[in-house]
């Protein structure tokens, strides 16, 4: 069985966390206290993880398919197990399309979204061709980079002397109810939620002791990434402007200018955002086709063609990126998709687990 | 007549067997005259790999003489025969030859075979003395402070050269003879106790898994053994200095030596082992840390510059400030060619007079500086074919991928480059990102004998990275790399 690392573990968590997070402004409808949207969907998401990481260590060698088999019996589990794989696969879908209109939108406005889609899902599929391990190990190479520019990017706003503290002041104008229903609405889920993806991959650590030490601290850097972009963005735009803007963290990052020579830093934001969507579209892509080869018994390889063609062929649906936006906000909040798969599902888990609570050691020691 | 047939008991025979095994080759020389008791005796070598004075001193002369004060002790040809081997013949190495693979071998390697009529078996007396290198300053791999010797083509002055370094007794060397035909002398080195047992084992298994006629550099050897075929990265370093062979078998590698090359191997290897010179470890700590930098931001460089530039003008000149892009533009106003196939051309340019560089002959190394410097750069600004700015990149690029110790990683960049820029004409910094991934997906995936090739940054181990990017001061480094070294970890005593 293939084993990841809690260094990797860690990294993967990172990188899956930031993502595509910071280019987008967070609770911009809170005005001024979009930064606080973050930090109160940051703390309600950590007991969301918290019930995650309570399931994992109650059945540490088992992974989402694993369970729901277990718990739910063979075919409610086989059912949910496929809801879940689609559900993977659709935002993974998602990841791609954002990908290629973002780059339309950005750097190459006159390339066709097709082809760019094509190479992002041509390298999605190459790295699971290579395996788990080598993706895990990919992620753990460029989480490096990928603070280091953050770094360097925060650095620069500092030395240029954008920033604005007034902009996110007063504090809390209209009370807290804003920020809460703001919070509750969409980012909870997005991005704090999605940890449910690593429900798949949590299994595999080979430090099991580990466990919670390095998923928690890894949950923080990344959520210390995002809240201070999101204040960047705040306090460089106004509390305005990102509201509009499609990209936030591009539009600040052009108005950064240091001696008239250091200025223009979009490549960075541009390779920051490759990063990130890369990686969190792969993985998604990878819990779908980890999920579809527990379901059939077989090799996850073999899946990576036939669910790439489905996602490829399912991104063209929307014509426009606004469409596509609008989409995702029907499927999240009129279908209530986000908190089915993140809240119910895993809390009729739990709720199964603390029934048949005293039979689940002899049965995770035989499995 | 098969090789592997025994010798014979007529020397008259055994003379007619070699001539018709050897085509009756001129410079296999069969002297033949009479030993103790008038006995026909012959001595057998091959013209030039062999020290005639020593035949003369040592064999021909003793035997004669031999022959003349005891001529009655000419017994049972046996008795003679370990006559001369234990009494007569004053050479340090002697054995006995019994069959014909055995012989042609010998004498090969510069021996000298004494044939008595009546005997079943040869003598083979270690008399080789041919023209050599001696140990001279490595040409590929200089340094201003450090050890100064090189490799030999000679694989015995090598290994000597590596005892005289380590002198413990778990210094352990394994012999293989690998070809059909050229019947080359490979042996392994490693340090019992420290080396991974796992990987000695790997290598002679993969060693004796060739088969081939021939091996005649260390090159043919690391494109068997190696993992993976289809890679621009190399996953055996190679080096002609002692010195960092002993240092590499010192942290638990293994190093593979072959005869007739001054390159050595060494393996498992990892890609930031191709970032680090030997003498990153006979300067201070801080400079060798700043160049390990300089040399990974020029790796970086020597890939990307090109493909960068090509991305930034023809797809995002608006990250180019304002004033730099006044003067590029300028400058491609008059260039016919799209900035692709200009950069394409000056590379091209470039490999060209690099290799014409290796490739020719020494007392014409000025033309080729005076047509590249002058015609093929300044002319051809002024000409108007290329841009001055691209002449620059082109030019930068090629001074970095010098900086790279190891020459083999210098060329998969070279051949990235190439492939970076056609993604960088087509897509731009998307492309150059795409291949960028595509690059740390394969170099995830890469092994060296097991180990993954871009430890220990992923998979990460924190005790290997004081030697990897930086390099810590000796003080500190108390461990050996993990991967490497099975066990015995420590160094020396933390202070």
């Amino acid at each position: 069985m293939e084993r990841i690392s809690k260094f990797q573990l860690g990294a993967m968590i990172i990188l899956f966390q930031i993502g595509s997070t910071p280019l987008f402004e967070i609770g911009s409808k809170a005005k001024q206290d979009a930064w606080l949207v973050v930090v109160v969907s940051m703390l309600l998401g950590s007991i969301l993880l918290t019930m995650f990481l309570y399931i994992q260590r109650r059945e540490p060698e088992m992974n989402l398919s694993g369970l729901f088999m277990h718990y739910f019996g063979p075919w409610i589990g086989r059912f949910l197990l496929l809801f879940y794989v689609s559900v993977f696969a659709y935002e993974s879908m998602r990841n791609l399309r954002d990908f290629g209109d973002l780059t339309i939108m950005t750097i190459l406005p006159r390339t066709p979204i097709s082809l760019i889609m094509i190479i992002i899902l041509s390298l999605t599929i190459y790295s699971i061709y290579k395996g788990m391990e080598v993706f895990f190990r990919v992620a753990e190479f460029i989480v490096w980079g990928v603070l280091f520019f953050y770094f360097v990017l925060f650095a620069m706003y500092l030395i240029s002397g954008i920033i604005v503290f007034d902009h996110i002041l007063p504090v809390l104008e209209n009370g807290i109810q804003p920020v809460i229903k703001e919070s509750l609405s969409g980012y909870v889920w997005f991005p704090y939620g999605q940890m449910i993806i690593f429900l798949m991959f949590w299994n595999y650590l080979s430090e099991k002791t580990l466990l919670v030490k390095t998923t928690v601290l890894s949950f923080v850097v990344s959520g210390i990434v995002i809240l201070i972009t999101n204040m960047i963005n705040l306090m460089v735009l106004g509390p305005a402007l990102p509201d509009i803007s499609s990209i936030p963290l591009l539009q600040s990052v052009q108005l950064i200018q240091i001696a008239n020579i250091l200025e223009r830093f979009d490549a960075f934001v541009i390779l920051l955002f490759y990063a990130g969507i890369f990686i969190k579209s792969t993985l998604w892509f990878l819990a779908a086709v980890l999920g579809l080869s527990q379901l059939f018994q077989t090799e996850y390889r073999k899946f990576a063609l036939p669910v790439g063609a489905i996602i490829y062929s399912l991104t063209f649906i929307p014509p426009n990126w606004q469409t596509h936006v609008e989409i995702g906000e029907t499927i999240a909040k009129k279908y209530m998709l986000n908190p089915i798969y993140i809240l119910f599902i895993p809390t009729i888990l739990m709720i199964i687990m603390w029934i048949r609570g005293p039979s689940n050691k002899s049965s995770s020691q035989s499995s | 007549m098969s090789q592997s047939e025994l010798l014979s008991r007529s020397l008259q025979h055994n003379i007619e067997t070699l001539k018709s095994l050897t085509g009756n080759s001129s410079d296999i020389i069969i002297r033949t005259f009479q030993g103790a008791g008038g006995l026909p005796m012959a001595v057998i070598y091959i013209n030039g790999l062999t020290d005639s004075a020593m035949i003369n001193d040592n064999i021909m002369k003793p035997i004669m003489l031999s022959g003349r004060t005891n001529e009655n002790t000419a017994k049972a040809s046996v008795d003679h025969f370990r006559t001369v081997r234990d009494q007569v013949v004053s050479i340090c190495a002697a054995s006995e030859i019994l069959r014909w693979d055995a012989f042609i071998l010998t004498i090969h390697n510069g021996n000298t075979v004494i044939l008595g009529d009546g005997w079943n078996q040869g003598i083979s007396a270690s008399t080789a003395k041919w023209e050599q290198r001696s140990v001279e300053e490595p040409s590929s791999q200089t340094v201003i402070r450090g050890p100064k010797e090189g490799f030999t083509e000679n694989i015995g002055i090598n290994v000597a050269l590596l005892r005289r370094k380590i002198k413990s007794k778990n210094l352990w060397k394994i012999d293989r003879r690998i070809g059909t035909e050229t019947q080359t002398d490979v042996c392994i080195m490693y340090l019992k106790g420290t080396a991974n047992d796992d990987v000695v084992t790997e290598v002679l298994e993969r060693l004796d898994r060739i088969k081939t006629d021939s091996i005649l550099d260390s090159c043919y050897l690391e494109e068997f053994i190696q993992d993976k075929t289809f890679t621009p990265f190399p996953t055996i370093i190679n080096t002609e200095r002692p010195d960092s062979v002993a240092a590499s078998i010192l942290e638990g590698q293994v190093a593979l030596l072959v005869d007739g090359t001054p390159f050595a191997l060494i393996l498992p290897v990892t890609f930031f082992k191709f970032f680090s010179a030997s003498e990153d470890y006979y300067q201070r700590f801080d400079i060798s840390t700043f160049l390990r930098i300089l040399r990974l931001g020029s790796f970086a460089v020597s890939m990307l510059l090109p493909s960068l530039y090509l991305a930034i003008t023809t797809f995002h000149q608006e990250m180019v400030p304002t004033t730099l892009l006044i003067g590029l533009a300028a400058q491609r106003e008059g260039v016919p060619l799209p900035a692709f196939y200009e950069a394409l051309l000056m590379e091209v340019t470039f490999e060209i007079l690099r290799e014409a560089g290796v490739r020719m002959p020494r007392a014409i190394g000025s033309a080729i500086s005076i047509v590249g410097a002058l015609v093929l750069g300044q002319a051809a600004v002024d000409a108007g074919l290329v841009s001055a700015a691209m002449v620059i990149v082109v030019s930068f690029t090629a001074i970095s991928s010098f900086v790279i110790p190891a020459s083999n990683v210098a060329v998969a960049a070279r051949l990235i480059r190439f492939m970076l820029m056609m993604l960088a004409a087509t897509l731009g910094l998307f492309g150059i990102m795409s291949g960028i991934f595509f690059l740390l997906i394969h170099l995830s995936s890469i092994r060296s004998f097991g180990i993954p090739y871009l430890t220990p940054i992923s998979p990460f181990i924190p005790s290997n990275i004081k030697d990897t990017i930086v390099r810590v001061p000796w003080k500190l480094m108390n461990t050996r790399p993990r991967l490497f070294a099975k066990n015995n970890y420590r160094r020396q005593k933390r202070r």
